[in-house]
């Protein structure tokens, strides 16, 4: 039903159905040219400027000319960060803290000793190799990770 | 050429309008992204992301006679080149001595990310189809791998409409957020590919492809029991290593369900490592003592699955 | 002033070109190109010249997408981007404007140079643009009453579904699909005078 598209331009769609028309819209010729002739219309009785039917075209081209632009954006969590990550829970879990050391606690204290727990640093170093071994093992069914990390390793003899 | 401008990228579409698909026409739809990658002639270049990490590649796949062939190239950081025709490959830097590829490796390079039997996927993952969207400049369609359990995460990849191949693939952790991307910046597909665009341009030297013993459902070692420990992970390889710039010796299991990898470790019980779970971003970490034994379990699934790799180990 | 819903249809169209869809921006750019053109053309005089700096315009915005964050409306956002090329432009040529006072456009906004009408279209571009307001406006006029209605309630009028269900005493599944109708039926009788060469063109 093509009739989403409309209420889309009119901004009359629910929130949670926008991102799946505009995807259809993207990847639809006919209606990216129904979306052209219908903000034609609009602009002709809004009475807008009018442009040469030549603009689109001409701005299509220049646009595919451009270096394709892909924007920083920020991440949900980030990884390897420098900041402290929350713990999964007080008494089974292991920190990173940065890059250098990693911060524990022992599994067996009870909840109410955490305050009093001895922490121990560790060197980031010791996760690493567990970390290369499994990386560098197949690199399982995604590819790319060892290519992605000189040098090319995979398995001794 | 068009130079991509880099950032870090971060994904939220929203799954509003998620399709299940029945199974065979599942199958169908693997299928034919797995066989285009093999017999697909493009060119173009990729970007690969994990965690803050971004590179760029060049890279030229072809299908003549009745083999691929495919150059990969850095683009940016160290030079590293890789050649691939039928099973021979040659890379830059060469590789250390006696080290050898193995053939699963080689030939699941992005885009070839489905495994060969693509039903054995649908044990772990339903296939669901989110609609439609562009990838570097063509008309694509995003599909989902739903975990049939929360013992691993969601696989979303692009499939081009036209050909089938995988121009985008993307992990996502158990909160929607960005784990591991591959995907094409810029693409051509289907034209004539020159001999030339597979010469090397740094001084590769061949590696020799192991052709592995196949995909076995579970390892055998003579002093453990060993329990299937997630369902659809089967055992890719099972090896005895020195850990890397360690003096240890380590047994290494490593597993996938088609999709991802996870890796258990079995040594000689040692205090390098405290006990317990552990993650950074979706790569969790569990450690747990057996016997005189130290188990460390490693892979980017969510913490039960590690958890349950790290228990299916029992000393006899 | 836009509507919080059509903020979220240009937020889509933003973040897919930020994502590195090319189209996403065209269909942005189609959307905002003669409202871009009119405010412009209170600064620059020659048709020729709106043009380019419109496209210029646009073209600026695309590279600078990563900076935008969202925390405006895009076309509050381009608008002052198209400002500056303007302003940049005339700059550049050593024109001033030749009164300088506040206006107004329609939507509240402030210009702070002149109107300058455009008045002399080029006879051919004149030809076109005026045959395509007289296609629109006939089309309107053919249309069936209840169609009419809708659709210059929603164009003209800018009232919401919602709104024009309440003056047309009507569901607003109705409103909407008598919208969508009137569109079609305009588009039929426009299809003709946009058309490109070849079939397989956009635009």
């Amino acid at each position: 039903m093509n009739e989403k598209f409309s209420a889309l331009m009119d901004g009359e769609l629910p929130q949670r159905e926008i991102a799946a028309v505009v995807g259809e819209l993207v990847t639809s010729k006919d209606q990216q040219n129904a979306w052209y002739e219908w903000h034609a219309a609009r602009d002709a009785l809004q009475g807008q400027y009018a442009l040469s039917p030549e603009f689109m075209r001409q701005f299509s081209a220049r646009l595919a000319a451009e270096p394709i632009v892909i924007a920083p954006q920020q991440w949900r969590t980030p990884f390897l960060s420098k900041k402290l990550l929350v713990p999964l829970s007080a008494a089974a879990s292991l920190m990173f803290v940065g890059l250098a050391v990693w911060q524990f606690s022992p599994q067996a204290l009870a909840p109410q000793n955490m305050a009093a727990a001895p922490t121990t640093l560790l060197k980031a170093a010791e996760v690493h190799p567990y970390l290369k071994m499994h990386r560098d093992g197949l690199a399982g069914a995604m590819g790319g990770e060892v290519l992605a990390q000189a040098p090319f390793e995979v398995e001794r003899h | 050429m068009r130079m991509l401008l880099l950032g870090l990228l971060t994904f939220c579409m929203t799954t509003a309008h998620a399709d299940v698909l029945g199974k065979v026409e599942a199958v169908k739809v693997l299928e034919r992204a797995s066989q285009a990658a093999e017999r697909v002639n493009y060119s173009g270049a990729y970007i690969h992301q994990y965690g803050e990490q971004i590179s760029n590649f060049k890279i030229v796949h072809l299908f003549e006679g009745n083999q691929s062939a495919e150059r990969r190239e850095s683009l940016d950081g160290p030079a590293r080149e890789y050649i691939r025709i039928g099973s021979r490959v040659s890379m830059y830097p060469a590789a250390g001595q006696g080290v050898t590829l193995d053939r699963r490796y080689t030939s699941k390079l992005f885009p070839n990310h489905l495994p060969e039997n693509v039903a054995s996927l649908l044990v772990s993952y339903s296939l669901n189809k989110l609609g439609g969207d562009r990838v570097a400049g063509r008309d694509a369609t995003l599909y989902q791998l739903d975990p049939v359990d929360r013992l691993r995460y969601p696989q979303r990849f692009w499939v081009d409409n036209e050909t089938g191949l995988i121009l985008k693939s993307l992990m996502l952790g158990l909160r929607q957020e960005m784990v591991q991307l591959f995907a094409f910046s810029q693409i051509h597909i289907g034209q004539e590919i020159d001999q030339k665009a597979l010469k090397a341009t740094n001084a590769v030297q061949s590696v020799v492809v192991n052709q592995g013993e196949g995909i076995v459902a579970a390892p055998v070692e003579a002093s453990w029991e060993i329990k299937p420990p997630v369902k659809g992970f089967r055992l890719l390889k099972q090896t005895t290593r020195t850990l890397p710039s360690k003096n240890r010796s380590v047994i290494h299991h490593l597993y996938s369900d088609g999709v991802v990898t996870v890796s258990v470790f079995i040594e000689p019980m040692n205090k390098q490592l405290p006990l317990g779970l552990a993650h950074q971003g979706a790569l969790y970490l569990y450690t747990r003592q057996a016997g005189s034994y130290l188990i460390t379990c490693l892979g980017e699934v969510p913490a039960a699955s590690v958890e349950a790799f790290a228990n299916a180990y029992t000393p006899r | 002033m836009l509507k919080a819903s059509e903020r979220d249809l240009d937020q889509e169209l933003v973040r897919r070109a930020q994502n590195g869809d090319q189209r996403a921006f065209e269909l942005l750019v189609v959307k905002y190109q003669r409202r871009i053109a009119r405010l412009l053309s209170r600064m620059i005089r020659d048709p020729a010249e709106i043009e380019d700096v419109t496209q210029e315009a646009f073209i600026k915005a695309y590279r600078a997408l990563p900076a935008f964050r969202g925390e405006s409306a895009f076309y509050t956002w381009l608008y002052r981007i198209a400002i500056n090329t303007a302003k940049n432009y005339l700059a550049t040529l050593g024109r001033r404007p030749v009164l300088s006072s506040e206006y107004e456009d329609e939507d509240g906004y402030t210009l702070d140079a002149v109107a300058q009408v455009a008045d002399d279209h080029t006879p051919e571009s004149e030809l076109s643009n005026k045959q395509i307001v007289s296609t629109v406006n006939e089309a309107v006029d053919a249309l069936p009453n209840d169609l009419r209605e809708a659709i210059t309630l929603r164009e003209m009028d800018g009232l919401s579904y919602e709104e024009i269900a309440v003056a047309m005493e009507c569901p607003i599944g109705t409103v909407r699909s008598r919208i969508f109708r009137a569109r079609e039926a305009i588009a039929h009788r426009l299809r003709p005078l946009l058309q490109g060469v070849g079939k397989d063109k956009r635009w």
